[in-house]
């Protein structure tokens, strides 16, 4: 049994997914006899872990501080171990460009795509490039926020005239944006528990709509098939590529990478990695999990064991 | 017709509008009031007038959710209501959110940029700002959220995807210098979105319409609003009269 503290919340745009997260993780640490403290992160969270001393944290944030590193940063000054990745994989895969690049330097497929800062459009004339971009990337084109989690921000441009408006969303949620090659096929995520890719999960959106990507994260509008039906050749593909990322990006614990099978071709693409992945009743890790006869109270012990392991 | 009136008490200027159930004389209104605008919203406390089938299953739902409000707060509420000083209570709120509607309409002014436009409201809680069509407000609130500063996104007022450049302000539980503070706050990122986009389509200022965006819905007819003027329902034959 081990004292462990649950982060959860924080004030990231993901509060209310994490704080689903955090309070299943509770509810299973306390099943398996751990001794838990929930902690919704703000101001005084160094002081609440000095004065609580656990063993161990649960990291159970999405999105900017949790996922990003920098509570992990902070855990590592006070001598807390904690679960899932370090502050440098967080980093990398915080930043989809950052992790894109990781990826396209070391020979994996990740759809092309180039990458801006507010200050080039605003200072460098980066607009005048655009025609060039779009013309390389042909539409309809990806517009993101290169950090931000849960599609928050992501935008399908089908023509010139949908780009302006597309980058002025991504930018509300971030300094850089990314204009991505949209993949046109099946969506597929690879969950990575310790040194093992779990059965592979398939969004499938209900309506073909493949351009509107709220109808996919709209409940009830997209439904989920694990293990997805690919057949041998491209399961073990999809995963051995998934592992590839994890590995390449320095995770630890457990992740979550999210592919594209593109149409006609069957190659498989990157899109991103998620240090933290979504730990509610409808996310994908723990679904995957599920289908590999882990149940979710099993798959947070073993969480929780693989950061009290010395690294 | 179901008419949520929360805020017709809350006035500020203008002849005072007749209720649709008046209007239609009780006839195929249910009407909703609340104790929530005009004396606590804690209190939770409000008040209905349904047809008489409707009132006896709206007392089943509400038996069956709660039982009933609790009877203290109700002869608190009673009793408070019996005399007349509730009336100067809520002159004392309309002379505060009248002010506060000012303060907020007066920063709009200053720091709104010309692309935006606004109502201004004759009553109630809230004014409704849209900006123009290639600022999606919900996408916007994640910009202001980082400024510490947030609004209703448009969108929440339709079922149909619109008001996805509008957005809802509420200026009752500020303080003045906070309202202004908000604002600023608002329109220094909407001032940010305006300028980036002239960035991007060459247009500098941005004053121009993105060129193949929709033309602005016309704004609606006032004259279908004008309920001060239209006929009420005829008074009720006495045989249809279920009372």
């Amino acid at each position: 049994m081990s004292r462990v503290a649950v982060l959860k919340g924080g004030g990231s745009l993901e509060r209310q997914v994490s704080l689903r997260s955090g309070a299943r993780v509770e509810d299973a640490l306390q099943r398996l006899g751990h001794d838990v403290v929930a902690i919704d992160v703000g101001g005084d969270l160094v002081a609440r872990l000095r004065r609580e001393m656990p063993d161990v944290a649960f990291v159970a944030m999405h999105g900017r501080d949790g996922e990003d590193g920098t509570v992990q940063e902070l855990l590592e000054i006070l001598g807390i171990p904690y679960t899932a990745s370090g502050v440098s994989a967080c980093m990398r895969c915080a930043d989809k460009v950052l992790s894109k690049h990781a990826m396209a330097d070391a020979g994996i497929a990740t759809p092309e795509f180039y990458s801006f800062t507010e200050t080039a459009f605003k200072e460098l004339g980066a607009a005048e490039a655009l025609g060039d971009i779009e013309e390389r990337l042909e539409f309809p084109i990806v517009v993101k926020p290169a950090d931000q989690g849960s599609a928050l921000g992501v935008r399908f441009a089908r023509s010139a005239a949908d780009v302006p408006a597309a980058l002025v969303a991504a930018f509300s949620y971030s300094h850089k944006v990314m204009l991505e090659r949209h993949v046109h096929g099946r969506e597929l995520a690879v969950s990575i528990l310790g040194d093992d890719a779990l059965p592979v999960v398939e969004a499938v959106p209900r309506e073909e709509d493949f351009y509107d990507f709220s109808a996919r994260y709209t409940i009830g509008r997209t439904s989920f098939v694990c293990p997805a039906q690919l057949g041998d050749a491209l399961t073990d593909a999809a995963q051995s590529l998934a592992l590839d990322v994890f590995r390449l990006l320095g995770c630890r614990g457990f992740a979550r990478v999210d592919l594209m099978l593109e149409e006609g071709t069957d190659q498989l693409f990157v899109l991103e990695a998620n240090a933290i992945p979504g730990l509610t009743e409808t996310s994908l890790l723990p679904m995957a999990a599920d289908a590999a006869g882990i149940g979710f109270d099993e798959l947070i012990g073993r969480i929780v064991e693989m950061a009290l392991q010395p690294a | 017709v179901l008419e949520d009136n929360p805020y017709g008490l809350l006035r500020y200027e203008g002849e005072p509008l007749p209720t649709l159930h008046a209007l239609d004389r009780g006839e195929f209104v249910i009407y909703l009031g609340t104790f929530s605008k005009i004396l606590s919203p804690g209190i939770r406390l409000g008040w209905t007038t349904a047809p008489a089938p409707v009132l006896e299953k709206m007392n089943l739902g509400k038996q069956g959710a709660d039982l009933c409000s609790p009877a203290f707060s109700q002869m608190f509420v009673a009793s408070y209501f019996e005399h007349d000083r509730w009336q100067d209570y809520l002159e004392s709120l309309k002379d505060l959110y009248r002010r506060r509607r000012d303060t907020m309409l007066d920063a709009l002014a200053e720091h709104f940029p010309r692309e935006a436009s606004w109502t201004r409201p004759q009553g109630g809680l809230f004014i409704w700002a849209t900006l123009p069509d290639y600022i999606d407000t919900t996408d916007l609130l994640a910009r202001a959220l980082s400024h510490n500063v947030a609004f209703v996104p448009g969108r929440a007022a339709y079922l149909d995807g619109r008001g996805a450049s509008s957005m809802r302000l509420n200026f009752s539980g500020v303080a003045d210098d906070d309202i202004r503070e908000g604002i600023r706050r608002i329109g220094e990122v909407v001032r940010e979105q305006v300028g980036l986009y002239g960035t991007l389509t060459g247009g500098g200022g941005a004053s121009s319409a993105p060129p193949d965006a929709p033309a602005r819905a016309p704004e609606p007819d006032p004259d279908l609003a004008d309920v001060l003027h239209l006929p009420p329902r005829p008074e009720p034959d006495r045989r249809s009269d279920a009372r």
